[in-house]
């Protein structure tokens, strides 16, 4: 669908009612005395701008953290334009107001607001927030407070919002479920206007029932109501499980996915915001899914199958994307992006295609090999950017347990060609605490990169100036629906002393800057990422104890999630602490991503050995079980041979 | 090379929009536009283009500046019109004009501008405070360096300030100096006068240069036409 080049938001003054009206001029005022007023000033180009009174549904699409943060998102530029094509439905966008909004917002009684054409949160007939991140969940509870929703949808009424959620952490969804009418398990593209045309038929017949709406949307595949569910514990207060209250309930609910992504609806007409945003660029979306099979990572496994669009599909959506946004860079996106096929091609036609535009494209996830560097190398041209590696581990021991897929030559070269032929930055991504980590691996991950600062400043490099190798270290956290979902997460005290151990060992290496993660915040990710619904309590006491955008470093506080947790009579550490067995029911068992436990429990087992998966594109099917998967081979033989099977070496 | 200068308005809610803000929306909306620019050289190219005395954020405009250079040449009121549709009516562009290439961004040559604040319920003592800056040989006031504060003196980029009254409330015009060789801002005089209730609203109405005898608009008005024609008496 060709549209006309970009539209411009110019909302109708005259169509708003009276109360409205001054709504508007309310917030024309507290613009002038905020910081960064562009991040609610609304009206960009391309944004959507349409009199709310003439839509048959108004949907909110709303992110639970700042505007810089939540307009980077792919997933909510989808639904955004998709939604808007959709007749007779009107979407707008909803982000999270920074401390010194809220402030003036509660002072002057004005609710949480959307930003095209200001309208209250709490007016909209459904509000759908995206999940991304697990310190985002007090911004939900904030955002519908500020927005007049009631918090739990077991208090809400005929009148109030359906409050809706989607996104990677749907995949666990139990600390929330209180707060959500329904989630949308998987992708959104097909099942959220499933969800409009049974809530606009509900609406035409009077709004009445919220139980009546909610149990048909149920009959969805992939849609997830969480009153329509119990969770059951046994005698010792342990998880047992949760059982369907009504024959609407679907007991497990199977994830959606979209196969046809080369005839799925993308977005072309990028909202452009006025100020800089975090990822301030163009998107293609080269694939989704990913076959590398790393056992840590959890969109690995969530997304998959891997699904492609051709590479003439991607050069049309590109250049009308650059047409409609005068965006100047373009980021060709996947969670691999040089496992791509024809990358290399694909990267020389866009350059053509952009040579006297300047364009500048970008590749933000690779492989952490030679090739995959080199594609950068090619694109980096001497900007800031620098290219990013991932070894995630010090040792080939430790990367073949999380099978990463790579080898020190590989790391070794890629890094030297990063930083001795184009004069680059290196950052290496460093995971602490995975499972089976000794201290010869955290030692193997110093000489690492020990190695590579050598490497890099033989043979000609800049023998001083600023560090150029900069070592990020996170801390594993153990995710449902992977195969790690079996291991603990390391405990602080542990984690806080190999920190000291890197931080002291990678001073002595040269021309290393060193970061690390918060200690607090990763044991409050795994927590909530494992939590069952018991931790649902203690968002909303975080939340009443003032967290807000705890995704922020400088605005988290552990303390208020420690006196929550104590509240509740819970501990952190017994949700991230525990390997339970096998056969113990998990809180996201009903939560179906349509690959077999038992192909799950054999990459444990093979982790544990060693053992290297290969990557699944190409004809090297792993078995785990996905029914529609193009590139299925294997089926799994459920029960049998698990455990058993040798470790496969690449 | 083809050199185009732009004026342009800024008003309403886009007031605050920063001067990074406005570049980046103009950049987009001539990329969108479709229209030849000329880059930099080198290995990050950038578009030539150039806003002449960026104005504080909260500030509305008559008269703001963009130019920029262009490989091809196009007619002054198609890129007007052009623009004008990847702009919101508060960033309208007025006039399109062609210029010389070769000689320096005009931004270079802004030498003073005048404001006008509009004070809504002016209190009593407003005319002798704006007296007292009048007379008053040195006025300090604190500006952020790059790491510390420091005072600088602004009554030398004072030229004039003129106080008017009518129905209920107050017009200050301010002529400031501007540009490269040192200015005073239209927030820091405000400051130095007594609290007000209300919003006071600025606008910059002009932007002057250097002309032979008078300061002149980059238009070529002299000021004193420029206050005749504006009917602002002084
Ligand atoms: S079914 Fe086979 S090819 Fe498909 S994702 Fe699973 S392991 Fe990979």
């Amino acid at each position: 669908m060709l549209k006309k080049r970009g539209k411009l938001c110019f909302f109708v003054y005259n169509k708003v009612k009276r109360k409205e009206l001054k709504l508007m001029k309310d917030i024309s005022r507290l613009l002038a005395s905020v910081r960064r007023p562009a991040r609610y000033l609304g009206r960009e180009i391309n944004s959507v701008c349409r009199d709310p009174q003439q839509a048959e549904v108004h949907l909110a699409l709303a992110y639970p953290d700042l505007y810089e943060v939540g307009m980077s998102h792919l997933g909510l530029k989808i639904l955004y334009e998709l939604v808007n094509n959709l007749p007779g439905i009107y979407a707008e966008r909803v982000f999270a107001p920074a401390a010194d909004l809220e402030q003036l917002l509660r002072e002057q009684e004005i609710p949480l607001f959307s930003l095209e054409s200001r309208t209250a949160l709490h007016r909209f007939d459904l509000v759908g927030f995206t999940l991304q991140y697990e310190l985002n969940y007090t911004a939900i509870l904030f955002m519908l407070d500020c927005g007049r929703i009631p918090l739990h949808s077991s208090e809400r009424g005929d009148h109030d919002p359906f409050v809706l959620g989607g996104g990677p952490l749907a995949y666990n969804p139990e600390p929330l479920a209180p707060f959500f009418d329904l989630l949308v398990i998987g992708d959104g593209e097909e099942a959220l206007p499933e969800i409009l045309k049974i809530y606009r038929e509900w609406k035409k017949k009077g709004r009445r029932g919220r139980q009546k709406f909610l149990r048909e949307a149920a009959l969805l595949p992939g849609i997830y109501v969480p009153s329509l569910y119990r969770d059951y514990y046994d005698g010792d207060g342990k998880f047992a499980g949760i059982e369907a209250l009504v024959p609407e309930a679907s007991l497990p609910v199977r994830k959606r996915v979209v196969t046809d992504l080369e005839h799925t609806f993308y977005p072309e007409c990028f909202v452009v915001p006025y100020m800089e945003i975090v990822h301030d660029r163009a998107v293609l979306e080269l694939f989704r899914g990913c076959s590398q099979g790393c056992r840590f990572c959890q969109a690995g496994y969530v997304y998959r199958p891997v699904r492609e669009r051709s590479a003439e599909k991607l050069r049309e959506q590109a250049g009308r994307i650059i047409n409609n946004s005068g965006l100047a860079e373009l980021s060709l996106s996947s969670l691999s992006s040089s496992d791509y096929p024809a990358i290399g091609e694909l990267i020389d036609t866009l350059e053509d295609d952009f040579a006297d535009r300047h364009v500048a494209l970008s590749l933000p996830s690779l492989r952490a090999d030679t090739f995959a560097v080199r594609l950068a190398g090619r694109l980096y041209k001497g900007r800031a950017a620098g290219v990013t590696i991932a070894p995630e581990a010090g040792t080939q021991r430790l990367r073949n347990v999380i099978n990463k897929k790579v080898t020190e030559d590989d790391v070794l070269e890629a890094a030297a060609v990063a930083l001795r032929e184009w004069q680059s930055h290196v950052k290496l991504y460093f995971m602490i605490g995975l499972p089976t980590e000794t201290m010869e691996d955290l030692e193997g991950m110093v000489e690492l990169v020990r190695k590579i600062s050598v490497a890099g400043r033989s043979g000609g490099g800049r023998k001083k100036g600023p560090s150029r190798i900069n070592v990020s270290v996170s801390t594993f956290v153990p995710k449902a629906h992977t195969p790690f979902q079996w291991e603990p997460q390391l405990e602080t005290a542990e984690i806080l002393r190999r920190q000291d151990y890197l931080r002291r060992e990678l001073r002595k290496v040269r021309g290393v800057a060193f970061s690390w993660h918060d200690t607090s915040m990763s044991l409050l990710e795994a927590m909530l990422a494992r939590g069952d619904r018991r931790l649902a309590p203690v968002v909303k006491r975080a939340y009443d104890l003032g967290g807000r955008l705890d995704s922020w470093n400088d605005l988290f506080s552990f303390s208020r999630w420690e006196e929550a947790l104590n509240a509740a009579g819970l501990s952190a550490r017994d949700y991230v602490g525990q390997s339970p067995a096998y056969t113990e029911p998990l809180p996201w068992d009903h939560i179906d991503t349509g690959i077999a436990k038992e192909f799950l429990i054999r990459e444990h087992q093979r982790a544990l050995q060693g053992g290297i998966t290969p990557d699944c594109r190409g004809g090297k099917c792993a078995g785990c079980g996905l029914e529609n998967c193009p590139q299925r081979q294997l089926t799994i033989d459920v029960g049998a041979d698990l455990c058993v099977r040798p470790p496969v070496d690449s | 090379m083809y050199r185009y200068r732009v004026i342009f308005i800024k008003e309403g809610d886009f007031t605050c929009l920063s001067h990074l803000d406005l570049q980046r929306t103009f950049i987009r909306a001539l990329r969108r536009a479709g229209v030849p620019l000329a880059f930099s050289q080198g290995f990050n190219p950038q578009p030539r283009l150039s806003f002449a005395a960026p104005l504080a954020v909260g500030i509305e405009s008559d008269g703001e500046y963009l130019e920029f250079d262009l490989t091809l040449p196009r007619e002054s009121d198609q890129l007007k019109s052009a623009l004008n549709r990847q702009l919101p009516p508060e960033l309208a562009i007025r006039r399109v004009q062609e210029v010389d290439p070769d000689a320096p961004f005009l931004t270079s040559l802004v030498q003073a501008a005048l404001y006008i604040a509009v004070f809504p319920n002016p209190v009593a003592e407003l005319a002798s405070a704006v007296q007292s800056l009048k007379e008053s040989a040195v006025l300090e006031v604190e500006r952020k360096g790059n790491n510390a504060k420091k005072r600088v003196d602004i009554r030398p980029f004072i030229y004039s300030l003129h106080l008017q009254n009518a129905s209920g409330e107050s017009k200050l015009f301010m002529f400031l100096a501007t540009g490269n060789q040192g200015g005073a801002r239209p927030g820091e005089v405000l400051k130095l006068l007594p609290l007000q209730d209300g919003l006071i609203r600025v606008r910059r109405l002009a932007i002057f240069v250097q002309g032979p005898k008078d300061y002149i608009t980059p238009e070529g008005e002299t000021l004193s036409a420029y206050l005749d024609r504006m009917c602002i008496n002084t």
